[in-house]
């Protein structure tokens, strides 16, 4: 049932440097450690194969939040807790701070890291939805330099992800959210604490007066990785938000999706709760943009 | 009944208490919350070894050969050992020898033990265990109860696959159908619950100098752990010493088989080797293993008058216990005598089935059967209410036992707890009000939330009755200094008995209840109390206690009377001053008293004993008098249901509980919202799943029990109408609040939507399911 961890090889590098030359010259055979919170789960369920552990969770230099050329940028060991507390993120991408507030319980939140998040690449792991519709670039840095990618070209399939042995990712970054930009996030579980999403979903849109300028909706849990609904997206451009665009929207994001039947729900019961999600979702930023 | 006769009836009951009734917290609870209660893993000592069993991945099979080559070799490892190895007997069934200790050439569940490694660390026994290999020959198995019940099922033991079937036959069930204006049918169906203790199984156990053995671990029931690792070690009893360390909960699985099982472990270890061993169950172990709530599946015929009137009910019960009996035998008793809710009806036919599957097994659990009779029981009078065009309030009301009303089981009622229960909820819900405004609300709303009001109302036999015999033992004694021990077998693990123990002494010797402390249950020091189960420490262990604590009372009476020179009939003892009733100013102090008792040679240490009387009734008719009284409870529940997600959410609990005496207010209070909590769990949320006899479900990221934020408002009332067993007439109700939430969240669902429910838990897509099917009416 359990697998045992107490043999495997752990290095604790001082610097980003250090922990760069161990990941060049060990690549895959080691795994890198953040907040732990999947990680440690896994390897005791025997999940993902033992091997040995770069943990990387020492190094201060990757925890930061700073607003610099319109870009709100975010250091990989940066925790959901700093992610909730953090004024930058509530101006730059409230909607970032929205979805922490619902990974687990505090203590995970306390302990979990973004980048651990993003590269633990479950596909209903709750900070990839903002992050994609925010158009998010990750960092990723190796001693040979360091490139930045499109979140969503960093996910190739299942767990899979466009990171070679030696990189690590370091940052994720964005553009500060425009003051006609709103954007929401919806997580729906099996209880109202502590619970891991059956389905979630990031809606942005973009206003010109009552009228939709862009959109971009993704969602979680309910494919390989998180998807975009370009069709249900496209089809709001230009347009209010009545009821009957509304749900012609969240009807066209089955387009996009392809759920599994599992333990916390049938594929059928996720394509429903993901076209009510989407509803839910607009009906808010339209509620919201009424109001104002 | 007059008014002024309650209220002069009430009086007349009463009792001037001191202790008793006051609110009190937990005696031990600064002791946990500053970390220095000692749980068995804070005693291991350092040279311990670890224990673990190999378990089975499949449900059903033949063990054709277990190869241990591999895990042999592994550097820590000191012994494996299999059935072979057992000096005494290989079984640990708790009450019926049905379960292999050590699984000999079969298994029959997913996760059954076939073999234990020892080893000098965890982390060794662990990779010993997984380098273990089985070659098995997989035989045809049986995952559902109705399938198990066909003579061609695959066998699961060698007999049939019903193990028990329970009868109930009152009346003329035909005749009271054709008196029927109107009949209804419907099946329900629950599901396998595992209450998870925070605290799993572990048990330690070291081997003492004269070849016995002392275990130490967290369990309900020493004397059964000792009773059963003496019979597999092949010792006698009074060589095996078992001691109940602090318990991280019980609910039920801790009175069961699993604490036998790590105390056997690690005592056949300790037994082999001569040295210390534990054996600490991981979560998903525990899961897997521990005794579950019973899947149930009831099938209810009702027929009443026009008026509503009840006048004949037929239920079928189909009980899955899984791969062994445990206590499924017993449970689907109390599911009977309660499948017809707390309603006088003439004529009852109903038959209750304890099947073996090929699941993991199932045993006691808070509510014992219970809650799954009273979910179906309610939910059905609520559809008759539906059939009928009445309030299901005012039908309840029309049908409920009463003083002097017959049971199914044809016994007399003898108070009218369940009524005052049912009225305090009446009007404190404001039932007539929010049931109109909610049904409004939903005709009206735009939005995706729909409001439901339910109610249920149950009675509950109390303690053992027809599970064994109800007898306990409690022992005090008064030191020199003048402090209080008390001594037994009845088990605290969290829920709070013991103080309810030491207040009963403390308000007998009349002494504060800082004089009174509670020893630890150890088999060397007591005799066996009857188990720790079925709410019975303070209604009955109580009797006991106010026994043993009264007995010393007296013989410090004729001391106290000699010192203060009045006749000992004037003696009072009260809040540790002892004076004659008519001159108080002439007093002694209990310490003073104790003092001199010892002076002239008085032992002050007594035995309490109480056996509740017998209780009886007919094998093939159910009928007669199993119970010697009941707990009482009404309840309404309040829910928002999101018709766009499925979430129910469970806005506000109203309940109160008829529990005879209230003993410990506080405790009392943990009980109800404990209790409630659980049992909202079991409506809307617990899903222990089995695929073909496979777990999907052990660990909290499969199975989810309700958090604080999932918690509903709780409004409750205790009501005091004294029955005859109980200590100061307190009734069971260390279960009781686990029993009505099913019924009563599923009944507001219901209503909330329009349409019955027939299975919980109501889980959100079996509510998108709902509200579909409610879309097409």
């Amino acid at each position: 049932m359990s697998a045992t961890l107490h043999k495997l090889n752990v290095y604790s590098p001082d610097s980003l440097h250090e922990a760069l030359r161990i990941l060049g010259e060990k690549g895959e055979r080691v795994k890198v450690l953040a907040g732990g919170t999947d990680l440690i789960v896994q390897l005791r369920a025997g999940v993902v194969e033992p091997r040995e552990i770069l943990n990387i969770y020492g190094l201060d230099e990757l925890r930061y939040i700073e607003i610099e050329g319109g870009r709100l940028r975010i250091g990989a060991l940066t925790t959901y807790m700093d992610i909730i507390q953090s004024g930058k993120v509530a101006k730059a991408a409230p909607i970032l701070v929205e979805a922490s507030k619902t990974v687990g319980s505090p203590q995970i939140q306390s302990k979990g890291t973004i980048g651990g998040n993003i590269c633990n690449a479950s596909p209903a792991a709750d900070s990839l939805p903002p992050l994609y519709v925010l158009n998010a670039n990750v960092v990723l840095q190796s001693l040979d330099g360091r490139r930045e990618i499109p979140i969503e070209r960093f996910y190739l399939g299942y767990k899979k992800m466009d990171m070679r042995p030696e990189e690590l990712l370091v940052e994720v970054n964005m553009p500060v959210m425009e003051d006609d930009e709103d954007a929401v996030f919806l997580k729906h579980g099996l209880r109202l604490g502590d619970a891991i999403s059956v389905v979630n979903a990031a809606l942005l849109v973009k206003w010109s007066d009552d009228t939709v300028k862009d959109a971009r909706i993704a969602l979680g849990a309910v494919a390989p990785t998180v998807v975009r609904a370009r069709d249900a997206e496209e089809s709001l451009r230009g347009r209010r938000l009545d009821e009957n665009v509304m749900w012609d929207a969240a009807e066209k994001t089955l387009r996009h999706i392809s759920p599994i039947t599992d333990v916390r729900g049938t594929a059928e019961y996720r394509r429903e709760i993901a076209v009510n999600l989407v509803f839910m979702g607009l009906w808010e930023l339209a509620y919201r943009r009424g109001r104002r | 009944m007059a008014e002024v006769e309650k209220q002069v009836e009430r009086l007349l009951n009463s009792k001037d208490f001191v202790v008793i009734g006051k609110g009190i917290a937990r005696v031990d609870s600064l002791e946990a919350v500053t970390g220095r209660l000692a749980f068995t893993g804070d005693l291991l000592p350092s040279n311990v070894l670890y224990v673990r069993p190999v378990r089975s991945t499949v449900p059903h099979a033949l063990i054709k050969d277990i190869d241990f080559s591999a895990a042999k070799n592994i550097p820590g490892i000191v012994g494996i050992y299999t059935w072979r190895d057992i000096p005494g007997i290989n079984d640990a069934g708790s009450l019926i020898p049905d379960r292999p200790f050590l699984a000999v050439d079969k298994v029959r569940h997913y996760g059954e033990a076939m073999a234990i490694i020892a080893g000098e660390r965890p982390e060794a026994v662990d990779e010993a265990i997984g380098l273990v290999r089985v070659e098995y020959e997989r035989l045809p198995a049986v995952f559902d109860p109705v399938e198990a019940m066909k003579p061609d099922a695959p066998k699961v033991h060698d007999k049939g696959n019903i193990c028990r079937h329970m009868k109930i036959r009152k009346g003329d069930v035909e005749k009271g159908f054709q008196e029927a204006d109107v009949i209804i049918e419907n099946t329900y169906q629950t599901e396998f619950i595992d209450s998870v203790p925070p605290e799993p199984e572990i048990g330690l156990a070291s081997p003492d100098q004269d070849g016995g053995i002392t275990c130490i671990g967290s369990m309900q029931n020493p004397f059964d752990v000792r009773w059963k690792v003496a019979d597999i070690l092949g010792l006698p009893q009074e060589k095996v010493r078992v001691i109940q360390a602090a318990t991280g909960g019980g609910f039920g699985p801790k009175s069961d088989e699993t604490p036998i099982d790590v105390c056997a472990y690690a005592a056949l270890v300790a037994y082999k080797t001569g040295r210390s061993a534990v054996s600490i169950m991981t979560r998903d172990e525990a899961m897997v293993t521990q005794a579950k709530r019973h899947k149930f599946i009831i099938k209810n015929k009702t027929g009443a008058r026009s008026d509503g009137r009840l006048v004949a009910w037929e239920s079928t019960l189909i009980e899955d216990t899984g791969a062994y009996i445990s206590k499924g035998h017993l449970v689907i008793v109390r599911a009977i005598f309660h499948c017809a809710g707390p309603y006088d009806i003439p004529n009852v036919k109903a038959d209750g089935y304890c099947v073996l599957t090929n699941n993991t097994f199932a045993g006691s659990t808070r509510g014992f059967g219970a809650p799954q009779a009273f979910f179906a029981a309610e939910r059905q009078m609520d559809e008759l209410a539906r059939k009928l065009g009445m309030d299901p309030f005012e039908l309840r009301l029309k049908n409920l036992l009463r003083r002097g009303s017959k049971t199914i089981t044809s016994a007399e009622i003898e108070d009218d707890g369940l009524a005052m229960c049912a009225e305090w909820v009446y009007n404190n819900s404001e039932w007539v009000r929010k049931r109109r405004e909610y049904e409004e609300f939903n005709r009206k709303t735009r939005g995706p939330i729909r409001k439901g009001i339910g109610v249920a109302m149950i009675y509950h036999g109390n303690t053992l009755g027809p599970e064994g015999e109800d007898f306990a033992y409690v022992d005090v004694s008064v030191d020199k200094d003048g402090k209080v021990s008390v001594r037994t077998g009845l088990t605290d693990f969290g829920t709070g008995a013991a103080t309810g123990l030491l207040m009963i002494v403390a308000e007998e010797l009349g002494v504060t209840l800082d004089k009174v402390r509670m020893e630890r249950p150890d088999t060397s020091k007591v005799q066996n109390p009857g188990p720790t189960v079925a709410s019975r420490v303070t209604a009955i262990g109580g009797r006991a206690a106010q026994e043993a604590a009264s007995k010393i009372r007296e013989k410090l009476k004729g001391v106290a009377a000699e010192m203060l020179g009045c006749p000992s009939e004037r003696v009072v003892f009260r809040e540790g001053r002892v004076y004659d009733s008519e001159n108080p100013e002439n007093k002694v102090s209990f310490e003073e008293v104790v003092s001199q008792a010892y002076r002239i040679g008085l032992e002050l240490k007594e035995t309490g004993y109480y056996i509740a009387p017998p209780t009886k009734w007919d094998e093939e008719t159910g009928q007669g008098k199993p119970y010697n009284q009941y707990t009482y409870g009404a309840e309404v529940a309040e829910v928002e249901v999101d018709v766009e997600t499925g979430l129910v959410k469970v806005v506000r609990i109203t309940c109160a509980f008829d529990v005879g005496r209230i003993v410990n207010p506080i405790g009392l209070k943990d009980v109800v919202h404990g209790g409630t909590i659980m049992g909202m769990g079991q409506a809307i949320m617990e899903r222990f799943i089995h695929e073909d006899g496979i777990v999907l479900t052990d660990n909290f990221s499969t199975y989810w029990i309700p958090t604080a934020v999932d918690s509903p408002e709780i409004i409750y009332h205790l009501i005091e109408s004294p029955g005859p067993a109980g200590a100061y007439g307190a009734k069971a109700m260390g279960e009781i609040p686990v029993v009505p939430p099913p019924a009563a969240i599923s009944n507001a669902v219901a209503h909330a939507l329009g349409v019955p429910v027939k299975q919980i838990p109501l889980t959100p897509d079996r509510v998108l399911e709902l509200v579909k099917r409610a879309g097409e009416t």
